[in-house]
């Protein structure tokens, strides 16, 4: 029998918000928290595949960007502290990516003056341990690197991934620069 | 095209020797051997990179551009690189005071890292314990010092602290303020009584001074103190004037006579105990005056007051350092020092003289007149103070009775 609920609404919007996660802990009371890396990325990958063939891989790596954008900026503003100052904040990321299995975070260089930074992630969340195919493919961390970047400064950053394992480096390694 | 091997050959030797001209024009080669040919030179670019990479490491210069990351060969080099960056930074956030910084990618560098962090982190710790601590203490101090200075309001004592370099006051409290209202110029009249340079930490010194004819007596105290990081001097002044004029009544009361003032029966024998304890050589001269009885009996005792205070006139013109004390109604003690028998007489018979001439008593209806006993003391003496005023006692009735057998002979 059709739902005639469903037959009268127009599909909604969706709108992310932190809420929208639910509560794990609650939900996932025997399982816990955490879950193997591998399933992380089958559905990561899975993605990437099924969007780039839908959209072609520009547009999907886009839209990975832009999505991890939007996860950095949601959890920078509900669960990082902002109003350290810039080397507190930075010790303070490095711990809670660490904490969080997302990667070890490194910062190389930071430019006052230009805002410029170089940060590398090893043991990164997406791709530590593929196979080398010459391509930087951590788009998603680029975004999300951006975002956090962003709700910290205030100010809009743009990152791009300059070396990665995938690429045949051990790391991977960020840079941030001010957009205008 | 049959020299490819020869070519490859001399591209590989002038890369290792010659790198910056080593060249293969891969069109020259046979056509089997260009893909070769080109993944050659890729290869020889890739280490080349790599090279001049290591070599700015090796010369510390971190600031090098890595090799791409199409160069596959770099990568761990490129990872070091990216952990000695990480080591900068992190060496610089401990240069800031960040000791949470950890290294845990270095081997056994990590655990000397580490290690040397800690201890910093402990040392700080420690020193930031001690900077609380004394900080802790010296605001104690300060709270010690702020009741102190209160509480020096409500004490009966002048306090001034004053500058050592310039005199000026630090601190004051009440006592000492009124002391400055009524006269400005106190303190300068006081530092003016006082030593300039005391060598002790703390002082003490009486002082007397005539404020506005009156005498005051004063126990400065002086402390040298720090106060707020200067020399000073803290005084504590007791004004001890009313006490000492006390002291000073009852002293009268104790060692005067009351009517002739001069010193009474229990400043005499006091005096000359300590005389024959410390074996001074002396003579004491035992006066009895003559006929007091009669005047008062017959002319009342307005009229025997007197003749006393006459005769005590006289006895003290006897020499400066001569201690004449009133002993009883009419006799008296003269106690005088380093003297022979021979000059006590004869001052006596000048005094005995101009007893009976005074100008006071000439018109009186009766005669004055003194006897009188001297006795020396010697350095040796061995008699007590009792035997030695019962041998002048003596003396003094041998002349009484020798004037008075002498004015039978005249009658």
């Amino acid at each position: 029998m059709e739902n005639l609920i469903n037959v009268f609404e127009e599909p909604k919007k969706k709108t992310f918000t932190w809420d929208c996660l639910g509560n794990v802990k609650l939900g996932r009371g025997a399982l816990g928290e955490e879950m193997p890396v591998l399933v992380y990325r089958l559905m990561q990958f899975t993605l990437l595949e099924t969007a780039s063939n839908e959209l072609g891989i520009t547009k999907t790596n886009e839209l990975f960007r832009k999505a991890g954008h939007l996860a950095g900026l949601e959890f920078a503003k509900n669960v990082l502290k902002l109003d350290l100052d810039f080397d507190g904040f930075i010790s303070h990321l490095q711990e809670t990516l660490k904490e969080m299995k997302v990667g070890i975070l490194r910062m190389e260089s930071f430019q006052p003056e230009t805002g410029e930074i170089i940060l590398t992630v090893a043991e990164d969340l997406d791709c530590s341990g593929l196979p080398i195919t010459n391509e930087t493919i951590c788009v998603y961390d680029e975004g999300l690197i951006s975002g956090i970047l962003d709700a910290y400064t205030g100010k809009q950053y743009s990152v791009q991934e300059v070396d990665c394992w995938a690429t045949g480096s051990r790391i991977c390694r960020f840079k941030g620069i001010l957009r205008n | 095209m049959s020299n490819t091997p020869e070519m490859l050959f001399a591209f590989l030797r002038d890369f290792f020797y010659f790198k910056p001209n080593a060249n293969l024009d891969v069109e020259k080669l046979e056509p089997d051997y260009v893909l070769f040919g080109k993944a050659l030179v890729y290869f020889a670019h890739c280490l080349s990179q790599y090279n001049v990479f290591a070599k700015a490491l090796a010369n510390g210069d971190l600031s090098h551009e890595p090799p791409p990351s199409a160069n596959e060969i770099a990568a761990p080099l490129k990872s070091l690189h990216a952990n000695l960056k990480h080591l900068t930074w992190q060496s610089k956030q401990v240069a800031k005071g960040d000791y949470k910084q950890r290294v845990d990618f270095m081997g056994e560098f990590s655990e000397a890292f580490n290690t040397m962090v800690k201890q910093l982190a402990e040392r700080q710790q420690k020193l930031e314990d001690e900077v609380k601590g004394s900080q802790r203490h010296s605001s104690a101090l300060e709270q010690i010092n702020l009741l102190l200075s209160s509480l020096t309001d409500y004490i009966p004592q002048q306090i001034f602290v004053i500058s050592s370099d310039n005199n000026r006051i630090l601190l004051i409290n009440n006592m000492a303020k009124e002391e400055i209202k009524k006269d400005p110029d106190y303190l300068k009249k006081l530092l003016e009584l006082l030593p300039k340079h005391q060598h002790s930490h703390a002082n003490h010194f009486d002082v007397q001074f005539n404020q506005d004819g009156t005498e005051r007596y004063l126990a400065v105290n002086s402390y040298y103190i720090e106060w707020h990081e200067k020399n000073a001097t803290a005084f504590v002044i007791s004004d001890n004037s009313i006490e000492k004029k006390q002291i000073k009544q009852l002293e009268d009361y104790a060692y005067y006579d009351s009517m002739t003032r001069v010193y009474n029966r229990f400043y005499g024998m006091l005096t000359l105990n300590e005389w024959l304890d410390n074996k001074n050589e002396f003579a004491l001269i035992f006066v009895d005056m003559d006929r007091l009885k009669y005047v008062n009996d017959k002319f009342g005792h307005g009229d025997g007051d007197l003749y006393i205070i006459n005769v005590v006139k006289h006895l003290c013109t006897f020499s400066e350092n001569a201690i004449v004390c009133r002993i009883g109604g009419d006799e008296f003690m003269l106690l005088i020092p380093n003297i022979n028998e021979e000059a006590a007489h004869n001052r006596m018979k000048e005094i005995q003289f101009a007893i009976q001439n005074d100008e006071d008593l000439k018109n009186k209806n009766y005669t004055y007149s003194i006897s009188y006993g001297v006795i020396i003391v010697e350095e040796n003496n061995e008699l007590s103070s009792s035997n030695i005023l019962s041998i002048a006692d003596e003396r003094m009735y041998e002349n009484k009775r020798a004037k008075k057998k002498k004015r039978m002979v005249k009658t």
